[in-house]
């Protein structure tokens, strides 16, 4: 039986996972670890969301700033919130055999991403491949 | 000689509020000092932050050879901006909070060319980037906030401010309710957006069961503005900011409200 994933925006099933590992939502992570970081990085991060079909100026993006818990050096970055609900986190980390450059390391929640791009409002609507949907891949995980 | 307004520009990836409001201070106070040092007569100095730049503003800086003397002044202060904990982004090793990308610093029309983090100065500068990556080239230090203000970024604090509080005392009047603007969450914003936008978005009538005080606190601790009626009581409303632009109201208030309604479940 396919369960039920009610309510606006709904990650339902998928959500409980992975919200305590890295404050995203969702099962599925993009990772993209780039080192040294090149100068345009955060803007190849936005035209790649552009290019997954998130219209910049359609949504608001927002970048709430922190730093890791020995200061930047150790790490800083930004949670990236789409319309208000975590999309991705960016982070700036040292690299060892470079300690004036910086590598980045991007997640991204990809039920997150999916859900925007595909233009649904649950998690379980989402279309996995084919009419196969996310919903009918993890049923019976939904809370 | 006349004199001119210069500026100065530092254009970074978003930084903490934090880190703008400290910055900005230095800034002023440095430069007054190193004005004074050089004997370089000015008629008034301001410094500005967003989230992605920070601004000196020198107004009425003689005209003549002191270009040079104004290149010098500009990288001493981005020399003695101290943060805690900063780090270095490039081999120059200067410690920033963030990656710098830009550097633009103008003597009227006059180019002021310093290097600093690992970058040379130039006339142009980014516009609000949520209307896409846009080079915006400064004609004069004169035209600086006017050319910035085109591209949608309010550069000034107190302009900022008065925007956003025009804003929400709107939001009120049309609502016939009273968006709760505390100076606290009103600064909190003030280094969220370049240029803010107001959303007015709801949430579901079940939450007005919790402790108004707990619902309150869910909102400020996302940045988000309480709605209140004549008496006080919690309305099922909220206000909040979004950067730069207008479209796509809908898919903003929809993401707040699924925002503060999956933050409140957690609360119940």
């Amino acid at each position: 039986m396919r369960p039920d994933f009610a309510g606006p925006l709904c990650l339902a099933g998928a959500a409980r996972r992975g919200a305590d590992r890295d404050g995203l939502p969702g099962l599925y992570r993009y990772r993209v670890f780039l080192c040294p970081a090149p100068a345009p990085v955060r803007r190849a991060f936005l035209d790649s969301l552009r290019a997954a079909g998130i219209d910049r100026s359609e949504h608001d993006l927002r970048w709430l700033p922190f730093d890791g818990p020995g200061g930047p050096a150790e790490g800083a970055g930004w949670d990236v919130l789409l319309d208000g609900q975590p999309l991705a986190r960016f982070v700036y980390k040292s690299a060892a055999a470079a300690p004036r450059s910086a590598c980045a390391e991007i997640v991204l929640s990809l039920e997150r991403l999916a859900l925007v791009s595909q233009r649904k409002r649950a998690a379980g609507e989402l279309s996995w491949a084919g009419r196969l949907t996310y919903g009918d891949l993890h049923a019976g995980e939904a809370e | 000689m006349t004199a001119r307004d210069a500026v100065l520009e530092i254009l970074s990836e978003n930084l903490p509020g934090a880190s703008v409001r400290s910055a900005a201070e230095q800034l002023k106070k440095f430069a007054a000092e190193e004005f004074l040092r050089r004997g370089l007569p000015c008629g008034g100095i301001e410094a500005y932050g967003t989230c992605r730049r920070l601004v000196l503003y020198a107004a009425g800086v003689p005209a003549g050879p002191q270009g040079k003397a104004l290149a010098e002044i500009f990288s001493r202060l981005l020399g003695r901006l101290e943060f805690p904990g900063a780090r270095a982004w490039e081999s120059s090793g200067f410690c920033f909070p963030r990656p710098v990308r830009g550097l633009a610093a103008l003597h009227g029309e006059r180019l002021i060319a310093f290097s600093a983090a690992g970058l040379r100065s130039g006339r142009v500068t980014e516009g609000q980037e949520a209307l896409g990556p846009r080079q915006v080239k400064l004609a004069s230090a004169e035209k600086y906030f006017k050319t910035l203000e085109q591209a949608s970024v309010l550069v000034q604090d107190g302009q900022r401010l008065e925007a956003m509080r025009g804003a929400l005392a709107a939001a009120s009047r049309r609502m016939k309710l009273s968006v709760e603007a505390s100076d606290e969450a009103l600064g909190e914003n003030l280094y969220l957006a370049e240029y803010p936008v107001p959303v007015v978005s709801g949430f579901s009538h079940e939450f007005l069961a919790l402790d108004p005080e707990l619902v309150r606190g869910a909102m400020r601790s996302m940045m988000f503005f309480p709605v209140s009626d004549a008496a006080g009581r919690l309305q099922p409303y909220f206000a909040a900011f979004r950067d730069g632009i207008s479209k796509g109201q809908r898919n903003v208030e929809d993401g707040f409200r699924a925002a503060l309604e999956s933050r409140l479940h957690h609360i119940k």
